[in-house]
């Protein structure tokens, strides 16, 4: 008996963690803590610190045959899915449900969640809401399920405000403009990559457009949930992001540089969020109580 | 990752790290938590924060409202409770939690056994003394 697999050799370690991750890989994220912390006692009591890999597979396969499937990699393990020395990664394509499940879930106190696409974590806005007392934990049944449409259409209304925002700043200084702007800048925040004012405008114009054509689809679209708060809250990030790159573009940059752009990213999609959210609240005590 | 408190107590001639004891704990009280907030509800409807308080008065399931809301979720889903907004004497309104039919079925199924296992275990840990 050991009593963490820190215990273990290297490689056999190693093989443990590797089909711990194949084996919560296969539940819903909400139960793979709970099963990962049985799988990893369960093998801490049948091995010791000089157990091989050999071994490991045994103990592995006495555990089940669906931890053993797993083990061996046939199953319902999903290899798109784990941990990569300690950072978690998730590289199927990404769902409503998942985008939900990791960025907008005020029920879980965690204000960081493994991603739903990619290698990391995502920020849970709805845990960072529930912290700053904006929201409760149990404000929605399912979050954006009782969103009413009229909000939905709303939020669209941000990107298509910042993409007018940022066609009429091209269209009314674009002439007084340097001829190259800013591209690109180094951790203290000075601009240390150039690009032509036209790339520019294209690029800024292009985005904020895409960003606004994104939103309408969405608020367009006649299915609520958290596919259609997600879209919403993807264009509001770009939108923002673009619009306050757009303006950075203009000045001489400094340390805020940093800090002011992912701020203009991630303060949108939050703000999106919450807002969608609070309508999805004030439509069920509308529901319940006659009023919100 | 090491446990930080690394204390091992001997017992016999085996050795049990207190974190893994710790561990055991937390994995029992995760086997009740869900009994635990059906039979709250059992005794009538509650609202989310009043069974966080609730529960959280009981040091021995040690539970907090990060567990309680994303188990209240659950439940939800899968239909052994539903809510409903109703008004509160002070302050805003505020959602209530009531066991489902599906819910008081599945209070009295996990009741019956925790009875069954705890009798059992009495039982066992008794002879062993």
């Amino acid at each position: 008996m050991i009593t963490s697999l820190d215990h273990l050799t290297p490689t056999t370690r190693g093989a443990a963690r590797a089909w711990l991750d194949a084996s919560v890989a296969a539940v819903p994220h909400d139960l793979r803590a709970d099963l990962r912390d049985e799988l990893t006692i369960a093998l801490c009591e049948r091995l010791d610190a000089t157990s091989g890999p050999d071994e490991l597979a045994r103990v592995v396969a006495d555990l089940g045959p669906v931890a053993a499937a797993s083990y061996s990699g046939d199953g319902d393990a999903d290899p798109r899915v784990g941990r990569w020395f300690g950072v978690p990664f998730d590289v199927r394509p990404p769902t409503g449900d998942r985008l939900k499940e990791s960025m907008w879930d005020p029920a879980d106190p965690r204000l960081f969640k493994p991603c739903a696409f990619g290698a990391g974590w995502d920020l849970n806005f709805g845990g960072a809401a529930v912290k700053l007392g904006l929201i409760e934990p149990d404000a929605e049944d399912e979050p954006f399920a009782n969103t009413p449409h009229e909000a939905f259409s709303a939020a669209a209304g941000f990107p298509a405000l910042m993409a007018a925002a940022v066609v009429a700043h091209y269209a009314v200084r674009g002439r007084s403009l340097p001829d190259r702007l800013p591209n690109h800048w180094d951790a203290a925040g000075r601009p240390d990559r150039w690009v032509g004012k036209g790339t520019a405008a294209a690029v800024d114009v292009g985005l904020s457009l895409a960003a606004a054509g994104l939103g309408a689809a969405a608020a367009a679209s006649r299915t609520n949930g958290a596919g259609r708060a997600g879209r919403l809250g993807l264009a509001a990030a770009i939108a923002g992001g673009v619009a306050k790159m757009t303006v950075i573009r203009t000045m001489r940059g400094g340390w805020w540089v940093g800090p002011v752009l992912v701020g203009g990213v991630l303060a949108p999609a939050g703000l999106t969020l919450l807002g969608l959210a609070l309508a999805g609240r004030d439509a069920e005590r509308r529901r319940d109580l006659g009023h919100s | 990752m090491p446990c930080p408190t690394q204390i091992y107590a001997v017992q016999g001639t085996r050795c049990y790290h207190y974190c893994m004891a710790d561990e055991r704990t937390a994995q029992i009280r995760r086997g009740v938590v869900e009994l635990a907030v059906l039979g709250l509800l059992a005794q009538g409807e509650r609202y989310g924060s009043q069974i966080v308080d609730e529960l959280a008065a009981r040091p021995a399931l040690s539970l907090t409202g990060g567990t309680v809301y994303p188990l209240l979720s659950r439940l939800l889903k899968a239909g052994l409770i539903d809510s409903t907004w109703q008004e509160s004497p002070v302050g805003p309104p505020r959602k209530y939690y009531r066991l489902t039919q599906a819910g008081q079925a599945a209070e009295r199924d996990l009741r019956s056994a925790w009875d069954s296992v705890r009798d059992t275990l009495d039982d066992l840990l008794k002879e062993a003394r």
